[in-house]
This record gives structure tokens, sequence and C-alpha cells, in this order.
């Protein structure tokens, strides 16, 4: 006569396993999901930056005289000439004013947006609106860098800080 | 017996899958952390094309070592760097007027600490005032 089924050793010892497997196993199964969104915030990050590459490469073209160094607000807009050289004339057409504000959509909300020559592009969207502590532009007048400054901020997603600096080669 | 054998299976398999996460976690972090190196090293870099702007000769007085960014910058905070650090040193060469600045950055702690470098040359001469003597290719 053979003995069938489970007994009652096994029964603990697979139950026992099993619930130290599931302890162990907690910590780990969010991790997928955690990956997920690290790498959403990452090329969030990225994406952000890259945005403002069209202002860095304003500014590095601008002409350093028609920034103003004053103190600006925190919603003030950051102004400025750059030349265009005409390669067809070979020599440069009369600068152009670049305006790089604040456009606000909602009271929280709004866009960084650019202005030339009464042609409005919108640099980045789910822009947080600038405080005084926190202003959109800050300028270092003895060093001549600007400082872009803004909270970004999509749906579903958490604010990304996003920072730039340049130097206004006078 | 068998249940015994398939569950140290399953233990294997299941520590294995965890051992690739955590090291997929790992990598994804530091590369983010890389990416944001470099963006933080731009901006020290541009801090490096202002002070070459006003002062040439003075660079190797700005070398400092392991500063967070809210020092580096003069700012309130860390502007969303918070965690990592500046080390910054200058090699400069009066007689050729040219000046070697390299800029590491920090991030981490004890066994996770990691840096990564980023290195620019600035040339007072640059604008072809000075001649250069060429590889003849």
């Amino acid at each position: 006569m053979t003995r069938r089924g489970i007994s009652l050793i096994e029964v603990m010892l697979f139950g026992g396993i099993g619930a130290f497997m599931l302890l162990s196993l907690g910590s780990f199964l969010n991790k997928p999901v955690m990956i997920g969104k690290m790498i959403a915030r990452t090329e969030q990050e990225r994406w952000a930056i890259r945005a403002l590459d069209p202002l860095v490469a304003d500014l590095k073209e601008a002409d350093p005289s028609t920034i103003s160094w004053d103190v600006w607000a925190s919603t003030a807009a950051l102004v400025f000439a750059k030349p265009t050289f005409n390669l067809s004339s070979q020599g440069y057409l009369p600068p152009t004013q670049v305006t790089y504000r604040y456009d606000p959509a909602t009271n929280d909300t709004g866009s960084l947006v650019r202005l030339e020559g009464g042609t409005m592009t919108v640099v980045l969207n789910h822009v947080d609106k600038p405080t005084s502590q926190d202003p959109l532009f800050q300028k270092d007048p003895k060093l001549h860098v600007i400082m872009i400054s803004l909270h970004y901020r999509t749906p579903g997603n958490g604010p990304l800080r996003v920072v730039r600096r340049v130097a206004i080669q006078s | 017996m068998e249940i015994v054998i398939a569950i140290a299976i399953f233990s294997i398999l299941v520590l294995v899958m965890a051992k690739t996460l955590t090291s997929v976690t790992y990598a994804v972090e530091q590369t983010g952390n890389r990416r944001k190196a470099a963006t933080l090293a731009g901006m020290v870099l541009e801090q490096y094309d202002a002070y070459a702007a006003g002062s040439y000769d003075a660079l190797v007085s700005y070398d400092c070592d392991q500063v967070p960014p809210r020092q580096f910058f003069g700012g309130d905070d860390n502007l969303g760097y918070d965690g990592f650090t500046i080390t910054t040193r200058s090699e400069c060469a009066p007689e050729e007027s040219t000046c070697q600045v390299t800029v590491t950055i920090g991030s981490g702690q004890g066994v996770h600490a990691r840096t990564v470098a980023f290195t620019k040359n600035y040339d007072e001469n640059s604008l072809g005032a000075k001649t250069v003597f060429g590889s003849g290719l």
C-alpha cells in the first residue's frame, strides 16, 4: 500500500517558503513601474532642456549692448536685438528685436514664448507661473550671465526644475 | 520532495529577476545622473566663459573642491542639482595664453559615488592672432 497526497510537513514547508518569497518579492513588484517613471522623468528633463536651446542660441547671437542688466521683475520679458547676416548680400541686416516672455494660460501655468517680427512661437508649454522668489530670468550684471529658471510640469507628472545659464560675451 | 525542488527553482528565478531589476534601476538612475552632470558641467563652463571674458589670467583663482552648486553659483539653492558636487581645476600656460579647465561633477555617496569629468580649452588668441604650428596635414 502506497501513501498518497501531501503531508502536513510539506504543506507547512510550502506555505512557509511561499510566504517568505512573497514578502521578499513585495519590494520588487513595483520596480518595473518605478523604472518606467525614472526613464520618463529623465526623458522629460532632457526634452525640456533641449526646448530651451533656441533661447540659448539667440542669447549667444544677441547684441550685448541691447540687453538690459537692470533688476527684472518675476514675469518681466527678456528683450534683446539680434543681428542677422545675409548670405546673398554678404552683409548684416538691421537687427531684429527678439522677446522671450511668460505667457499665462491659467492662473498657475502658462508657456514660455518667443516673439520676433510679430511672430509668436511657443518654446515650452506647461510652465509654472514665475514668482518673485524664483523669476523666469535672472541676471548677474557683474559677470554678464543670464539664468533661465523654470518649473515644467506635464499632466500627470510632478514638477521638474529646468535651469540654463548663459554667459553673454561683450 | 518535488514541491521543495519546484520552490527551489522558483526561488532562483525570482532572485535572478530581482537582481536584474535592481541592476536596471541602478543603470537608469546612473544614466539620468550622467545627463544631469553634463548639463551642470555645461553651466559651470558657461560661468568660466564669463570669468575668462573678465580676467583671463585669474582663472586659476576660481578652482574649487567638491562645492555644491549653490556655493559655486552663489545662489539660494542647488538649482535642482541636490546631491551633486563641483570640482574645478584650471591649468594655464602663460606663455601660450592658453588655459585648460577641467570640471568634475560628483554624485552619490559611499560605494555609489560617481564622478564625470569635462574639459574645455581656452585660448586668449583664438581669433587668429596667434600662429599655431600645425601637424602638416
